[in-house]
């Protein structure tokens, strides 16, 4: 098992490279001078401050003396400062992060019970108006965009039915809506991959042998069914883990929640390229060790798994 | 089997309900209590209950809240509540006393002294006095501070000095035109210089004016809430009114989404809705139950900038037939449904110096239009619908960015006249890119700014260079020399004879197609009185006015 996760390790560190890179280069591939990138457009500048501020980003040094200095400070949790907020730039990432902690674990709980739930249903009563309704649910999940779920949930349960608030009330009572969002979204996938894998399950020799042993219904659903249908599903809430973050870019829009997906697009819109850079930097960096943890997990739940 | 379904089926929907419990366990009771606009309304009707307003903003919440360090103007508004500026502005674009008495300058325009209120203090404690003022300007002109945008606007500054405790004097090395406009803007507040050496770099949470205001939380990314100041006495009087504000607590939150904030009003969670989009005006005015404010923006309009230098656009007759063949009102109406102002001015009609005989300069005349275009020798030879001149078709690009539905409408009404303009809509850094390297022939600009020295930026010859704002690429001595005058004349009836020269040069050469100004919107609850934009909606809401119905 330690030298699975070794050689899973191992396999990090040029990932991790070619993002870096690919981060770095965002700046440089836009058209134009990025000190002028980030003044002009929004207010009167003179020359002076362009000048000032490509000093400030570093950006008279060759292309490759500013990776360097951009990859050296980041392995040292230095992500430059932020051109607006005038701060480090892993503060005001750190000072966003609990917010989309909250979402992206409430939303992986959602997603887990109503998909898990609704896949089970789907399958136990596979050809009923139940695993159709589900089905088109699921459908439904898959191919509404996020924002739009979003914006029909809050003038469902905000305007028109005044059930959560939209942008006030406590942090709880915010939450609620766009937890729900984010979760049913992810649902669909899960519930549509518990149903098939669970169809093949209950065909199976050793379902009939539990059967036979004289067990009950709840054991041989949840022991030996659930079982060998989570692990495929292990996998794909790995996956969500992404689908999730990207996601929390949208809903965090939408319900104007402080995270850092909202981050990302404002330092983009506001061109700020050291937070654009580092939010990006740091979402891709946790993405990439969650499905590292998720391999492992994967791993040790089925013995047959060996790379 | 069926026992198995059975069991699955009453499992799932258990843990479905149990689902539907947690969510809602989260629900309040009734209206959200706390700060929702139902509730701030109810209890204002009690007398002596606090008066709480909720406001939502439409667009990005400035990274900082001090408009001395952050550029945007939503920063200027709020550190407008919180802090007095020196110099005020009344509804008719008039420089009134604010936390300056009275104001002289020197013949040569260079040397400014202000005599300042004896009665101020900051919200905590400082006397407000000369010493304050000059801490103020050290600080914005330090570059420590990184003061965007009001280091600029302050121009040219050589000192500032303690004249006697309450009169002030700064000496700029040239005569700096946008001076009484600047200090009259949310940009250059004035904060106790003895909470910012306190708080240091953390003055950000502490922001202590001696406006009518007062910082009393502010969560970046979610809200900020201020509270009335209950010693202020020293409003300028084109106020409404004296004294202290009439709303107790304020919160302010900014939401990018114009839906959702639209949906957050409509649910009763705030009680203004500040600057949504011009496509959900109609609903509003529509409902009666909500009462609709609006203004008029300043700066220059909406329009595409002619590439002099590329032909066929070098040649006046063209610029001019273009400029005939443009019918704003149209796009108006199709675009923003009439809730825009058309426009045919190379300004706002609302900007300070406005020329407004240049509405009339090019009426929408197709004929005309078509009389210049013979003139210049383009005809339709081929009988296709475009015109040619030497075998090459009457073809332009029409760089588009922002306003995707803005190009087709254009093309449509210049096809009208045989020209065939062909559309790329580009994104922002493109559109500069394009323009700084003159690759188009109109290209898509919209500055609204506060004070109409915007003209020299756009039309000086000596911005013509990477950064600049001279994207018309227009050369005339004349014109520049009228621009570098309007620039360093104080006197602000000189400075608009200039500007309205400027305005006719511009109008007359057609260096821009002018199309239309967007207005500032509000929607309020009926309860909601005396809540509205200031003469520049870009930087000023007059929150000091607002009340709340008993």
């Amino acid at each position: 098992m330690s030298a699975y996760i070794w050689s899973r390790l191992a396999t990090l560190v040029p990932v991790l490279l070619l993002i870096s890179i690919f981060v770095f280069s965002i700046m440089h591939l836009l058209p134009g001078d990025p000190a002028m990138l980030v003044l002009a457009g929004e207010y009167a500048t003179t020359p002076e401050q362009i000048e000032t501020l490509r000093e400030q980003l570093g950006l008279n040094d060759p292309i490759y003396t500013q990776y360097g200095r951009f990859l050296g400070n980041a392995l040292q949790g230095d992500l430059g400062n932020s051109v607006h907020f005038k701060r480090p730039v892993s503060e005001v990432i750190l000072e966003r992060l609990p917010s989309t902690l909250q979402l992206t674990v409430v939303a992986m709980l959602i997603a887990a019970a109503l998909g898990i739930g609704l896949g089970t249903l789907a399958a136990v009563h596979h050809g009923s108006w139940l695993d159709n309704f589900s089905m088109v649910l699921s459908l439904v999940g898959v191919s509404m965009p996020i924002f739009f779920i979003g914006l029909l949930l809050i003038l469902i349960f905000g305007v028109r039915l005044g059930w959560f608030p939209i942008v006030g009330g406590t942090p709880l009572e915010r939450l609620v809506l766009p937890a729900l969002t984010l979760g049913f979204a992810s649902s669909s996938v899960i519930a549509r991959l518990v149903r098939s894998s669970l169809l093949e399950v209950l065909r199976q020799d050793y379902m009939v042998t539990a059967y036979a042993k004289g067990l009950t219904s709840w054991l041989v659903l949840f022991r030996h069914g659930m079982r060998n249908t989570l692990i495929p599903v292990v996998t794909i809430l790995g996956l969500q883990i992404g689908g999730m973050l990207s996601g929390a870019v949208l809903i965090e829009t939408v319900f104007s929640r402080p995270g850092l997906g909202r981050l990302a697009v404002e330092a983009i819109l506001w061109k700020d390229f050291p937070l654009a850079q580092g939010t990006i930097l740091f979402t891709a960096v946790v993405y990439v060790v969650a499905s590292l943890i998720v391999d492992i997990v994967y791993a040790s739940l089925d013995p047959r798994i060996r790379y | 089997m069926n026992i198995l379904k059975r069991t699955a089926t009453i499992a799932t929907l258990l843990g479905l309900s149990l689902l539907l419990l947690v969510s809602c366990t989260a629900v309040p009771a009734g209206p959200a209590t706390g700060e929702t606009g139902a509730e701030a309304a109810a209890p204002a009707e009690a007398s002596g209950e606090p008066k709480e307003l909720s406001i939502i903003y439409v667009g990005n919440e400035p990274k900082l809240l001090d408009a001395q360090v952050d550029p945007f103007d939503s920063a200027a508004i709020v550190s407008s509540w919180l802090a007095d500026t020196l110099v005020g502005m009344d509804m008719d674009k008039n420089f009134q006393p604010y936390l300056a008495e009275s104001w002289e300058v020197s013949e040569d325009g260079t040397v400014w002294t202000f005599t300042l209120r004896q009665d101020v203090t900051f919200h905590d404690g400082t006397p407000f006095n000369a010493e304050a003022v000059k801490f103020n300007f050290d600080r914005i002109l330090d570059p420590a501070t990184q003061s965007a945008q009001s280091a600029a606007m302050i121009g040219p500054v050589v000192s500032t000095e303690v004249v006697d405790e309450f009169t002030f004097r700064l000496t700029h090395s040239a005569p700096w035109a946008r001076f009484l406009d600047a200090l009259s803007e949310g940009f250059i507040p004035m904060w106790s210089p003895t909470a910012v050496q306190e708080y240091g770099a953390d003055f950000q949470q502490h922001l202590i004016g001696s406006g009518p205001f007062m910082l009393e939380e502010y969560v970046p990314a979610d809200h900020t809430t201020l509270v009335k100041n209950p010693d202020y006495n020293w409003a300028p009087a084109y106020m409404a009114h004296q004294g202290p504000a009439q709303i107790d607590r304020v919160t302010l939150r900014f939401i990018s989404e114009a839906s959702t904030a639209v949906a957050a009003f409509q649910a009763g969670e705030a009680d203004i809705v500040i600057r949504f989009p011009p496509a959900r005006v109609a609903e509003f005015r529509s409902d009666a139950n909500t009462v609709l404010q609006e203004g008029e923006f300043t700066g220059s309009p909406v329009l595409f900038v002619m590439n002099i230098e590329q032909p066929p656009l070098d040649d006046i007759n063209v610029r001019k037939a273009l400029r005939h063949a443009i019918n704003q009102e149209e796009i108006v109406q199709v675009l923003w449904a009439g809730e825009a102002i058309p426009t045919k001015g190379v300004m706002y009609p609302a900007s300070l110096c406005y020329w407004a005989e240049g509405e009339n300069a090019y009426p929408f005349d197709l004929e005309a239009a078509n009389a210049l275009l013979e003139e210049a020798g383009w005809v339709d030879s081929d009988g296709d619908g475009i015109r040619e001149k030497d075998g090459q078709p009457l073809r332009l690009t029409l760089v588009n960015a922002f306003v995707d539905a803005l190009g087709p409408i254009v093309q449509a009404q210049l096809k009208e006249i045989g020209v065939d303009a062909q559309i790329e809509l580009v994104p922002g850094p493109v559109q500069l890119e394009r323009a700084a390297s003159g690759d188009f022939h109109t290209i898509f600009q919209h500055m609204a700014f506060s004070d109409p020295g915007v003209l020299d930026m756009l039309y000086n010859s000596k911005n013509l260079k990477p950064g600049g704002w001279s994207w018309t690429r227009y050369q005339n001595p004349e014109l520049d020399a009228i621009l570098d005058e309007s620039a360093m004349t104080v006197d602000v009836t000189r400075r608009c004879e200039l500007l309205t020269q400027a305005q006719q040069i511009v109008s007359d050469e057609a260096l821009v197609l002018p199309l239309y100004g967007n207005k500032w919107f509000a929607a309020m609850t009926p309860a909601v009185q005396g809540f509205g934009p200031g003469p520049r909606p870009n930087v000023d809401i007059w929150l000091y006015n607002t009340s709340l119905a008993e």
